[in-house]
Parts: structure tokens; C-alpha cells; sequence
């Protein structure tokens, strides 16, 4: 089809109906093409251009609606009742009191559950309804649900139901809450591990008694919490015969759609479960949170409900980041090769193991990074507590593998008086290299010198101290991240579908079950489509995120939708496209071969002036009984996951009299392959990066005896745009993935798993003084000084 | 003075009347009973500031004001900077500058953003930083929000200048 790309250059850049993709000036980030060989990436219109979201009209008059803004007549408010204690048995529940409130409509318990009433991305282990005779584990743990009229007065009426509970002994130290004797949190167990992990290869302990150098360092790696903007929210509405639909965000609508069936036993052709549009997200929403309550209490009050946590609730009750202890044992020559690396952990999974067992596998994957290892021997436990619920976070454990591996790295290195750089290359993967990380082979160039060469060269010399009293330093990190292609052993990844309908004025629909999270998916397909039908990104629609109408996509998380659904999107229009020109060659009597398409016309090779436009195509499609839509079901099955490297650069300057770290610079270079829309790839990188920053220099969420002390945002503080980097670039490569849509890889998580490393070891190089724990707030760093002078 | 009270608003160029209660917020009124969804509640403390709003031209969180202290105030919202139809400089901006991700906080970035600029039409970097400082964005880590800023400023100085 290099024709219809030659036709298309030919007529220009097909009309956008904005005045350029590109503001004036857009983007300090350098594109970089690499021809690998793997693959020819075909010259592209559409894709590839810096596309402003579809969405974005809608978005920055504030007009897009969140689950928040729905609103339905006659619908009810929804108030959670929630532990206060860490621990304890529920002797009784009484919503009586409650119940008799003006406008309190009812007063809903696990009693009113009639199916499972357990849900959880790791197996059914999370109650929506704490019942009676069972144990709350966390402050948070949802016990009632009232219903009323108003939000004021399901909000008094919530403070009235009465609990009585019977506190227990709790645990909050994942290293005590393995001890014999201890509270026992898990359901299925008699012991509180949710998941462990062991990993060697080669002779860890030998390699290490012979090492030349060895590296010790324990680290302490915090939580962190989401803060998406959007707290969780939504409605549900019930028809007279009992049919359910949700309306919340999610990140995937169909395991949303199989929670509300297992927990409340509702057959799962009753539900319909709409994935709104999501206010941020980074993972947060990809388990339950208000929908099942939602479905609950629609069923028992046969009227629209609606529920909104509150920011304290949101920061309550969803689940964060796993903080992690990090023991790190690191051999090398003299000379800075790495002989062995042995490595102990233990996480804390919180109350629920929710999704830990799959987030820690992946943190003690992301331990040896883009390195080779002769020896190595990874082993850790994952262990459930009375503390806050752990979960899915951007990075999916990837930032708290990571990072304490390149900080030992810049630790070596100063030993040795080697360039941090230096001893990177040398221990690098190479074509020939066998990672260790599960599902990850090196099918595909490895672009790790590539990012570091290009992380240099855009980052330019060290900077100068600004003033006396201040101290600059430069830190760097490579990664290793992967993104999904096949699901692995998940089988809500497996597999993606879209279909794409082309409407009878010319126009398309493309169906397909991704959630829009912020990272702009949908203009990407939207991308995809317009490129393969050669019809203008305004006249197409996107359905998402809908169970019932868009095909099945899977969750919308491990970077994989760019490539996986970006695949299904792009097979379905070349489906309807071949079926386009079939019809096209009909119409004009000519041999489909003799057909070749330009931007919105189908063109007789030899007489351009026999052609016939997309619209005409699609009505005579329509009017002689073709079928106008294609559905293509994508599952990989070259590996399971793809990777890519990253290698970050963050130059810091700390005032030592203060403590106070001003973060002068951060690069990122990313391999990406194909960038399908590099304002949103260098908008990942960036908003990555920035809670990368924020992770290592300010959230700081303090919990003593299961109570978070940070409860809302006024304690927990996030970057502002006052503490950003002063200056941001990025580097996109784009080496090619050869199974990719048109190359590319999956850029999502990335910034946030490369770019801690490089703030810790820039303090590193500015101070001499390694921290093993973050965040590194100004009281932390003046300490450390103070202790080090 | 614990009953309902009847409130008017002039809200993007239109009369509105509310009657509400002596501790319902600015922010309530707009959004539960005037509809006006385009402003967001992300924290209802006054932290987050996306339900920044102008009240009689000055730019504020909706969570912070009662509504009773607006009676009589002009309300403008994000969506009367711009609508779909007819966007601003400044969000188109946004648009082309990957100033949007989840777009949550946008509507509260383009208020304080538009004041910036009312107040400054040369604004720099810095202004800016300091000028979005009160709106949490959690996607965008705030870099092309602040270029879409700069480059909103060029546009609406050129258009006028």
C-alpha cells in the first residue's frame, strides 16, 4: 500500500480541521528514528503526528463528565460507614436508628449480599461488606451502606448506624506479622503471607565469597499514594426487571462487570458496567472501589444511587503503592564487573492481598534492571498487616525494584572511583543477554547504550553550583520496564478486540473495551483508524470502556493498550478496508488489484479520474447489503511481554543549610519504538517523571498503628508546579518493535520507574551521603548533613 | 437565619437564582443544584483548586466560598472562557500543547491561567509556575501545561497587539 501513503504526501497533511497539529515551538524533545532492521515502518499521515486529544475541547471547558457529574432523577446518595479500628470482630450492626431519619431510605449490609460478597484482582479475597462474625482489618473497611435522599442526610444518618465491634490484636509490621503467634489476617491461611517469590541462577554465595568488592545496603521503600485527581465516583441505575448499569470509571470494565456478579450474584447478562472517562488514575482504578456498592444498593433500593468518596476516603480506603524493606548483597571485580547480586525483600501488602502477589512478582523482577548478572538470587515475602490497603500503582512494582539496584550501582561505582555510566555499559544487556525477568526475552535491539548515549547528550554539561552554600549533583538510572503484549498467565489480558464500523455518510465508529484514563488511548485509536481508513480523526467515535457494546480489551494498565488494542484497531480497519475496495472495484468494474486508495478516495489505478470517495463507498455499502464492520480479536503469542529501556538524568542542587533539594533538570530517554502520538508519549515521560519526583522528594504518607497521619491533601503534599524540574526533556527513540502497531511499545509507566533512581543518585553525587530512605524531605537531607559534619 | 435562602447568581453571562442553605458552598450550589458540572470538586478543602472559579473577576475555589457571600456576584466558569464550539486561545493551547491528560484539573488550570493572563499579559515562566501553584495536576507533571500557558500568551497578546 505504498501508493496510498505516496497519494495521501501527495495532497498534504488530510485535514485536521485545526490550524496545525503542532503548537508553534511545540516540544524541547528530540525524535529519534532507528532503522533496526526488524521491521519497515511505513511512512504515516496521521499516526506518529502530535494529534491534540479528541477529547480535549470537552476536557479543558471542563464540560467532559466524570462519575461525579451524572446525575438522575429520583436517584439516592450513597454514604459508606467504615472502621475505625485496625482490627477487630464485628459483633453487631444496627442501622434502626439510622433508618428512622427523615429521608433515609435504607440502611444496606452484607445481609443483603447474596452472592459471594468477596472480590480482588488476585482471587476473591477482598469483602465489599464486612458481615457480622467476620473481622475488619483496616481503618476503612466498609461495613454499611446508607441510602438517602440527600448526600447531607445520608451523611448524619451514616454517623448513626451503630457498630459494635470487638477489637483484636493487630499487626503492622510485615516482618512481626510472619512470627508465630501473631494476628492471623488471611482468610484461606493460618499465616499472613499473601505471596512469596525465589529466584537464582548460578552460585550467589561462591560468586560473593570471591567477589573483589561487595556492596551491603538495606533500603527502605515507602508507599505512595495516587492522589489522581478525580476521587472515585459514580452512579448506578435499575430497570423494573431488575437490569443493572453502572456508571463509574474503572480501568477495566469487564472485570468490573465479573466483581459485581461474584460478590452479589447478579447473572452477568443483568449488568452492564460503563467505564466513564477517569479523572487520573495510575493504576488506582483498576480495582474496585464504588461500583459494587453501587450495584448493591441500586438492587435493594430499585432506584438510581450514586456514590463519591470524598478525598479523605479515596486516600482511606483505595490501595497504594507497596512500600518495601530491601536487603541488597552486590559482588564485583576490581574492575566493576558484577559477579553476584543476592537480594532479600519483604513488602507490605496491607489488609487484603488485593493484587500483591502480582505486583510484588514484578517488583522482584524489576530488581537486577538492564543488567546482566552471572549470579543472582532474588527471594522475598509479600505480607499482609492492619496497615492501608496495597495495590496497583504506576510501575506495578517496578519504581521500588528499580531504584535501590541503580543506587547500589552509584555506590559501586564510588568504590571503585568508576564513571556511574561506565559501569552501566559494561554490565548491560547485551543481544546475547538472558534476563531474568519473567516472559522477557531480547527479541528485539537492545537500545540501552542508545538511551544512555542520548540521555548525555541532551542533558549537556553538569551544571555549576547557582550560589555559595549549594551543592549540585547528577544522577543517572537505567530501566528495564516491560509492557503487556499477551497477558501472560492473566486472563484478563489475553487477548483484545476492536470493531470498526464504517457509518454510511463515510464516517467511523471504532468499538473497542479500553478505559480512558488520561493517557489518551482513545486518540490513538482514533489515530489508527483515521490512518487505515484514510478518513479525517474528527469523523470518527470512539466507543469505550462500555461492556456492553465495546468488544472486550482487558484492563487498561502495564502499558499494553498503545499495543495491544492499537493492534486490534488497526487489523479491524484493515479488515474493512480490503472489504471497502472489494466494493469500490464492484462499483467502478474493475478487478479489486486495479483499486488503490488515497486519502478519503478509492482511485482506478490506471484512470484516476474513475474513483470513487469513502462516502459513496459506504453508502453503497450500506444500500446493497454489505456488511460495514469489522472485528478483529489480537492475542500475541511471541512472548508475553515486551521491553524497552529507559535511562533517566536528574541534575539536583541541595542547599546545605537548609536541606532543601531544587531540582534543577530531568531527562528522560525512552525507547519507544514508533511514538503513535509523541505529545502523549512525551506527556507520560513527563507526568512519570513527576511522580517520580514526587515519590522521592515530598509524599510523605505517615501511618502509625494502621492510621494514616496524612489524611487529606493538606498533609500530603504532591509536586505543585513550583517544585517541578526547572527544565523537563525527553528523548523519544524510536527503535521499531517488530510486532507492534506500525513499532511501537507500550511508554505509559516508564517515567515514574526510571526517574527515581536518578534523584537518589544525583543527592548521592551532590552530597556523598547515600539515603536508604525516601522521601528525602529538607528535614531528612539537614539531618544527614548535620550527622555527616 | 438557618433557613433557605434565595441567592443570585449572573453565571457565564446568564441570571440564575438558587435557594440554599446557610453553610452550602459556592461549589454545591454550581454543581448540585445549577449544573454546572464544568466546575469539579476534587478535595472540597481548598487544596486541589479544581473548582476555581471567578467570582466578580477574581479567581477562587468554589469549596471556599459559602454561597451565600456570592449573592449577586458574577460567576465565571471554565466553560465561560470557552466552549467546544468557541475555545479560547488558551485551550486550544492546552489542546496543542499536551496540556491535558485525565483533563480533571484542567477547567481550574484554565481559570487561574486566564487570570494570569488578565493580569499579565507577558507573563514568564516563572509567573506561571507561580500563578498555577494553587491547582494540583497529577498527569501532566505541569511542564506542557505551563509551555500551553506561554504560548496561549503570545497568541492572545498577537491577536490583540
Amino acid at each position: 500500500m505504498a501508493d496510498r501513503t505516496a497519494a495521501k504526501k501527495e495532497g498534504g497533511r488530510p485535514p485536521d480541521g485545526r490550524p496545525a497539529y503542532v503548537g508553534e515551538g511545540w516540544s524541547p524533545s528530540r525524535i529519534i528514528p532507528i532503522d533496526t532492521g526488524v521491521m519497515e515502518v511505513p511512512e504515516l499521515a496521521v499516526v506518529g503526528q502530535p494529534v491534540p486529544r479528541i477529547d480535549g475541547a470537552m476536557k479543558t471547558s471542563g464540560l467532559q463528565r466524570f462519575g461525579a457529574d451524572y446525575y438522575m432523577p429520583g436517584m439516592l446518595y450513597l454514604k459508606t460507614v467504615r472502621s475505625p479500628h485496625p482490627h477487630a470482630r464485628v459483633l453487631k450492626i444496627d442501622g434502626s436508628e439510622a433508618l428512622n431519619r427523615p429521608g433515609v431510605v435504607a440502611v444496606i449490609t452484607a445481609t443483603d449480599i447474596k452472592g459471594m460478597n468477596r472480590h480482588g484482582l488476585a482471587g476473591p479475597n477482598r469483602p465489599s461488606l464486612i458481615p457480622v462474625g467476620d473481622n475488619v482489618r483496616y481503618i476503612g473497611d466498609p461495613v454499611a451502606l446508607v441510602a438517602a435522599e440527600t448526600l447531607e442526610l445520608a451523611e448524619e444518618a451514616a454517623l448513626r448506624v451503630e457498630v459494635v465491634y470487638q477489637p483484636l490484636p493487630s499487626v503492622f509490621d510485615p516482618v512481626e506479622a510472619l512470627k508465630p503467634g501473631a494476628p492471623i489476617l488471611n482468610y484461606d491461611r493460618d499465616n499472613n503471607l499473601v505471596s512469596d517469590y525465589h529466584m537464582e541462577r548460578g552460585d550467589v554465595e561462591k560468586a560473593l565469597a570471591g567477589a573483589e568488592v561487595v556492596i551491603e545496603n538495606t533500603y527502605s521503600v515507602p508507599t505512595q499514594e495516587h492522589v489522581q485527581l478525580e476521587p472515585e465516583a459514580g452512579i448506578a441505575t435499575i430497570d423494573p426487571d431488575g437490569y443493572i448499569t453502572v456508571y463509574a470509571a474503572s480501568q477495566d470494565p469487564i472485570y468490573i462487570l465479573r466483581m459485581i456478579n461474584q460478590c452479589l450474584g447478579l447473572p452477568q447478562n443483568k449488568i452492564r458496567v460503563k467505564s466513564l472517562a477517569s479523572g487520573g488514575s495510575f493504576g488506582v482504578k483498576s480495582h474496585v472501589n464504588v461500583q459494587v456498592h453501587l450495584a448493591l444498593a441500586a438492587l435493594v433500593t430499585k432506584r438510581p444511587v450514586k456514590l463519591v468518596w470524598t478525598r479523605e476516603e479515596s486516600i482511606l480506603a483505595h490501595p497504594k503503592r507497596h512500600p518495601a524493606v530491601i536487603r541488597h548483597k552486590l559482588g564485583a571485580t576490581r574492575d566493576g564487573k558484577f559477579l553476584a547480586f543476592d537480594v532479600d525483600i519483604i513488602a507490605d501488602s496491607g489488609a487484603y492481598p488485593a493484587s500483591s502477589k502480582w505486583v510484588f512478582n514484578v517488583l522482584c523482577n524489576a530488581v537486577p534492571g538492564p543488567y546482566d548478572f552471572p549470579n543472582i538470587r532474588v527471594q522475598g515475602k509479600v505480607v499482609a498487616t492492619n496497615n492501608p490497603i496495597k495495590g496497583t500503582f504506576r510501575g506495578y512494582g517496578d519504581p521500588q525494584g528499580f531504584t535501590p539496584t541503580e543506587m547500589s550501582i552509584d555506590l559501586l561505582a564510588a568504590r571503585l572511583g568508576m564513571d556511574p555510566t561506565e559501569i552501566r555499559l559494561k554490565n548491560g544487556h547485551t543481544q546475547d543477554s538472558r534476563p531474568t525477568q519473567h516472559g522477557v526475552h531480547i527479541d528485539h535491539p537492545v537500545m540501552l547504550e542508545e538511551t544512555v548515549r542520548q540521555a548525555l547528550a541532551i542533558a549537556g554539561p553538569k551544571p555549576k553550583p547557582s550560589r555559595p552554600g549549594v551543592k549540585v549533583g547528577r544522577g543517572l538510572s537505567s530501566v528495564m520496564p516491560s509492557f503487556d503484549v499477551a497477558g501472560g498467565k492473566w486472563g484478563a489480558m489475553a487477548g483484545t478486540a476492536a470493531s470498526v464500523e464504517i457509518l454510511p455518510d463515510g464516517g467511523g465508529v471504532v468499538r473497542c473495551g479500553v478505559s480512558e484514563i488520561g493517557v489518551g488511548i482513545t486518540t490513538v485509536l482514533a489515530q489508527i483508524a483515521s490512518e487505515e481508513l484514510g478518513i479525517d480523526i474528527q469523523n470518527i467515535e470512539i466507543v469505550f470502556g462500555d461492556s456492553l457494546i465495546s468488544p472486550k480489551a482487558g484492563p487498561s494498565v502495564a502499558s499494553r493498550q498503545a499495543y495491544t488494542a492499537g493492534n486490534a484497531v488497526r487489523y479491524a480497519c484493515q479488515k474493512l478496508r480490503a472489504r471497502m475496495i472489494e466494493i469500490a472495484a464492484r462499483d467502478l468494474g474493475v478487478p479489486p488489484e486495479e483499486i488503490w486508495q488515497t486519502w478519503g478516495k478509492f482511485v482506478v489505478e490506471t484512470d484516476p479520474s474513475r474513483n470513487l470517495t469513502v462516502q459513496e463507498v459506504a453508502l453503497s455499502m450500506y444500500t446493497t447489503g454489505v456488511d460495514r464492520e469489522a472485528y478483529h480479536w489480537f492475542r500475541a503469542t511471541h512472548a508475553e511481554y515486551g521491553h524497552l529501556y529507559v535511562t533517566a538524568i536528574a541534575d539536583i542542587e541541595v542547599d546545605v543549610e537548609t536541606g532543601q533539594i531544587e531540582v534543577l533538570q530531568v531527562v528522560n530517554s525512552h525507547d519507544t519504538g514508533k511514538a503513535l502520538n509523541p505529545l502523549n508519549v512525551r506527556g507520560q515521560l513527563i507526568g512519570g517523571g513527576s511522580q517520580a519526583l514526587g515519590w522521592v522528594l515530598m509524599e510523605d504518607l505517615r501511618v502509625k498503628d494502621g492510621r494514616i497521619l496524612t489524611p487529606s491533601l493538606t498533609e500530603y503534599l504532591t509536586p505543585t508546579s513550583m517544585d517541578i524540574p526547572h527544565a523537563y526533556k525527553t528523548v523519544i527513540i524510536e527503535a521499531p518493535y517488530p510486532t507492534g502497531p506500525y513499532g511501537a511499545k507500550g511508554v505509559g509507566e516508564h517515567g515514574m520507574d526510571s526517574t527515581p533512581g536518578a534523584i537518589m543518585n544525583a543527592i548521592f553525587d551532590a552530597t556523598g551521603i547515600m539515603l536508604t530512605e525516601w522521601p528525602v524531605t529538607p528535614e531528612k537531607m539537614w539531618r544527614a548533613l548535620r550527622e555527616r559534619d | 437565619m438557618y433557613d433557605p435562602q434565595t441567592i443570585r447568581l449572573k453565571i457565564n453571562g446568564v441570571e440564575e437564582e438558587a435557594t440554599v442553605k446557610p453553610y452550602a458552598t459556592l461549589l454545591d450550589v454550581l454543581r448540585d443544584q445549577l449544573g454546572h458540572i464544568e466546575v469539579k470538586e476534587g478535595c472540597a478543602v481548598g487544596d486541589c483548586g479544581a473548582c476555581a472559579v471567578f467570582l466578580d473577576s477574581t479567581p477562587v475555589c468554589a469549596c471556599l466560598v459559602l454561597a451565600r457571600q456570592a449573592d449577586g456576584a458574577e460567576i465565571i466558569t471554565a466553560a465561560g472562557i470557552g466552549t467546544p464550539e468557541n475555545l479560547h486561545p488558551l485551550q486550544e493551547a492546552f489542546m496543542d500543547y499536551g496540556g491535558i491528560q485525565c483533563g480533571f484539573c484542567t477547567p481550574g488550570l484554565i481559570i487561574s491561567a486566564k487570570a494570569l493572563l488578565d493580569e499579565n499579559p507577558h507573563p514568564t515562566q516563572q509567573d506561571v509556575k507561580v500563578a498555577l501553584s494553587g491547582n494540583y495536576c497529577r498527569c501532566t507533571g505541569y511542564e506542557q501545561v505551563i509551555e500551553a500557558v506561554l504560548a496561549a500568551a503570545e497568541k492572545v497578546d498577537g491577536r490583540h497587539g
